[in-house]
């Protein structure tokens, strides 16, 4: 034992200099705790958040709520394709983005749940409806799911997958030890980032690092946005040759899921909040791709006229359409194989798609 | 469960400890629990069938000792190696040939490892047919035989004269052969997350494109998967001997240099050697047995074609795809032109006057192994037949042009990955490979045993080397906090 233990002691400065590295250039602040706070203040003061970083955006919209002092008329809702909403589309000034990456439904009744404990009534909320939202194979591991775990008991319906996050908290803490974790904070130390690590307060409405605007909205860094036709291809042919992880996930439109979608529009709706359904379109070529398929990318496709029934049943307006074409987009209005710009959403804003 | 995971890790302490805290009748249930929870973990729903086909094998092997007749004996085997190959050709092959026949089939999921506990049920099964074996009563060891955790998905497929006995005599704990098992552990990762990774980056780019590379790099890439496939394969190879040596085990070798051999037989006794072994002892014995009556000419036909027929069925084993069956062909053909030439082959060495100095010598056998067996590899590599034919047709196109013109030779390295820090890292990288790997054979000791042998000074540096390559420049995935997400 005694022979084991000291060997294992050999290894130590290996661990320590991983586990150093790791937290002290932390490239996705998911170690290190303060950094959605920093961008949260500046939200808050109405200014824009630019040189973002990776972090926790439930815990970001958490700061926000506590400490907001704008009344938000329009309420934004979904995930990351949510998030090129601006104010300016929606024509309300009050309008926030509440979008989270990798949303789920369980974070958008959360967080409506808990704008509402805040003392905010909204008078319109748009929900970004992804296809994997309805399915159970897609739960989100860090969804935030306080507020609908309430709403589940309310409505007397199974809360799906609630036990603490406590995977989604082992994970993170997991990533001090990990080795892509390393590789990734050498590259962001590499680069000089962690000299430039705090959020900077900005008027602009793009700059050369992704930011989060005071509206919630989010412009992605100039690389990104600097859009060819040689360099869509790279970014787009990835997610044809390897279907992303979401997607592979995806195991069917769940009633369960579908359900409680309907019911959380009836409670936004008694609480006299109008409400709107956003369909995100996806990239042309991918578009093409995922209709020629015949796995469970049909059935993805098939959320769409599911989501627009429940609408004329609702009474409930839907904007968008996971059809590129039928938005009247190109290829070129994508910043990859999933996410169109500000601009191309501003351009089938308000129109009528499809029936 | 893989094993570059965190969870893996987790799983592995956790199972090291209770088998080295827990008493000896206790281990085999042990590893049976952690035998089972690593399959549910790849699959809960293939369990069930999993069980099923331990208790059915069990149970026939039991019923073959008790029987005399002889013929009832055999058609328990038939009935069995039937079933076990009808159970592989349904989840591995079936779907395919639907979809050849009627242009479309749902694909079918296969169980993990479903290739791999096959063979090692249906070997088991021929040896106690043979009275070679005599059949586990315990069904937990049997159990703990088949499914072990470390070897299921990806092997080496192990004998029951070897494992059983084992799993019977459970070894104590000790530290040496610990620290050899993390040795060779920490040798496999080297192999597979730092060296055959980054060179599998390399081909995949020339292989993802292959109208847009001339014949240099054609051949190049092609050179690299070789090696890719023997660092590959080899490495997972040695984590799974190192766990189960960790675990007290001393498991069989499935590489052993495949590269320094001289001829292309020596090749296939030292490549993937528990498969090539199992084609040999359960395929090539028996059909060689029955055909050991025939003389003369037919005879020797018949040998040869004993010899050949492993290839093709080991391509197929590999998987569904033209290019395997391909793959086993040429090499079947390389193995048969081989045996029928040695002879004509030894008498012109004897006059080669380059073979007159010995390193040449073993420069010039091992270069054309190598480029043999980097022939067939392409059907192996390519996505297809016609891809396969496209890259063989490109291997002759270009070489003027690229070769005078170094600028379209550095382009070339450079889309491919290649710069100076790989070719450091790979190029020196294989060189200690081959060099501690030669050192070992000499010493006749495992690789995990040479090292952990090494002075302790230069032990450290090699475990630190080691893991600082692959924190720099493992190649392990993404870490899922970081890509852009939905």
């Amino acid at each position: 034992m005694k022979k084991l233990l000291c060997g294992a002691l050999v290894f130590l400065p290996f661990v320590l200099f991983i586990v150093g590295i790791n937290y002290y250039a932390d490239p996705a602040n998911i170690l290190q705790v303060g950094y959605e706070q920093k961008v949260a203040e500046i939200l808050v003061q109405g200014k824009n958040a630019s040189n973002i970083r990776n972090m926790d955006d439930r815990a970001l919209i958490r700061e926000y709520a506590e400490n907001t002092s704008l009344k938000i008329d329009t309420l934004l809702l979904g995930s990351s394709h949510s998030m090129q909403v601006t104010k300016e589309i929606t024509g309300d000034p009050n309008t926030f983005c509440a979008g989270v990456t990798g949303s789920d439904l369980r974070d958008c009744i959360s967080i409506w749940r808990l704008m509402l404990q805040q003392g905010q009534m909204p008078k319109r909320v748009i929900l970004t409806i992804d296809p994997w939202m309805l399915a159970e194979g897609c739960l989100e591991k860090r969804a935030m799911t306080d507020g609908y775990v309430e709403f589940c008991k309310e409505h007397g319906t199974t809360a799906l997958a609630t036990a603490g996050n406590w995977q989604a908290k082992l994970e993170k803490l997991s990533q001090a030890f990990s080795l892509t974790y390393f590789q990734s904070s050498v590259q962001y130390l590499q680069k000089g980032l962690d000299k430039t690590r705090d959020p900077i307060p900005t008027e602009e409405f793009y700059t050369q690092t992704d930011m989060r605007r005071a509206d919630g909205s989010y412009g992605y860094n100039a690389e990104l946005r600097d859009v060819t036709p040689e360099n869509m291809y790279d970014r787009v042919k990835d997610y044809i040759l390897f279907k992303p992880e979401l997607m592979q996930d995806f195991d069917g439109i769940n009633p369960l899921l579908q359900t409680q979608l309907e019911l959380f529009i009836d409670e936004m709706q008694q609480k006299g909040t109008e409400v709107t359904l956003f369909l995100s379109p996806f990239n042309n070529a991918y578009y093409d791709h995922m209709s020629s398929q015949t796995d469970n990318y049909v059935e993805m496709l098939s959320v769409e006229p599911l989501v627009r029934n429940i609408a004329k049943e609702k009474g409930v307006q839907v904007i968008g359409s996971y059809d590129p074409y039928a938005c009247g987009l190109t290829q070129m209005d994508f910043y990859d194989g999933l996410h169109c710009s500000s601009e191309s959403v501003k351009r089938f804003w308000g129109k009528t798609i499809k029936d | 469960m893989e094993f570059q995971s965190g969870i893996f890790l987790v799983f592995f302490v956790m199972v090291l400890i209770l088998y080295h805290a827990l008493p000896t009748k206790a281990k085999p249930v042990v590893l049976l629990g952690a035998n089972l929870l690593f399959y549910a973990v790849g699959g809960v729903q293939w369990v069930p069938l999993l069980v099923a086909c331990i208790v059915f094998s069990w149970a026939v092997a039991l019923w073959m000792d008790k029987i005399q007749n002889q013929k009832a004996r055999l058609a328990l085997l038939w009935v069995s190696v039937i079933g076990f190959v009808g159970l592989l050709f349904y989840f591995k092959y079936f779907s395919t040939l639907m979809r050849g026949i009627l242009g479309y089939w749902q694909q079918i999921l296969a169980p993990l490892g479903v290739s791999f506990f096959t063979f090692t049920i249906l070997g088991y099964l021929i040896d106690v047919y043979w009275k070679a074996q005599p059949a586990e009563k315990n069904l937990v060891k049997y159990a703990v035989f088949v499914s072990m955790f470390a070897q299921i998905s990806s092997g080496p497929i192990e004998r029951a004269e070897n494992m059983l006995p084992q799993l019977s005599q459970p070894k104590p704990y000790d530290y040496d052969r610990l620290a050899c098992g993390f040795s060779r552990i920490l040798w496999g990762f080297f192999k597979k997350f730092v060296l055959a990774n980054k060179i599998g980056s390399m081909v995949a780019v020339v292989y993802g494109d292959v109208e847009g590379f001339s014949g240099p790099f054609l051949v190049l890439a092609s050179l690299l998967y070789s090696y890719q496939l023997y660092l590959d394969f080899g490495g997972y190879s040695d984590i799974a001997i190192g766990i189960m040596q960790a675990l007290g085990f001393d498991v069989m070798e499935n590489f052993r240099r495949p590269f320094a051999a001289r001829s292309y037989t020596q090749l296939w006794d030292r490549w993937h050697i528990s498969l090539t072994s199992w084609f040999r002892d359960y395929v090539f014995t028996p059909i060689s047995f029955s055909i050991r009556g025939v003389q003369g000419k037919a005879g020797k036909a018949l040998g040869w074609l004993a010899i050949f027929i492993i290839f093709p069925l080991s391509g197929i084993w590999h998987g569904t795809g033209l290019g395997f069956l391909m793959w086993g062909v040429l090499n079947g053909i390389f193995m048969v032109i081989g045996k029928m030439t040695t002879k004509r082959r030894r008498k012109w060495a004897k006059k080669n006057p380059l073979y007159k100095n010995a390193f040449v010598k073993a420069f010039i056998q091992c270069g054309c192994v190598y480029l043999m067996f980097t022939a067939c590899i392409v059907f192996f590599r390519a996505e297809s037949i016609q891809q396969a034919l496209q890259i063989y047709a490109g291997f002759f196109g270009g070489w003027v042009e690229t070769l005078f013109s170094p600028a379209t030779v550095v382009s070339g390295l450079k889309e491919m990955g290649i710069g100076r820090v790989a070719i450091l890292l790979i190029g020196g990288g294989s060189v200690l490979v081959e060099l501690a790997e030669y050192a070992a054979e000499k010493k006749e000791q495992s690789i995990g045993l040479w090292l952990h042998s090494l002075r302790a000074p230069l032990r450290w540096a090699a475990y630190y080397a080691q893991l600082l390559a692959l924190a720099f420049y493992g190649v392990l995935g993404q870490s899922s906090f970081i890509y852009r997400q939905f």
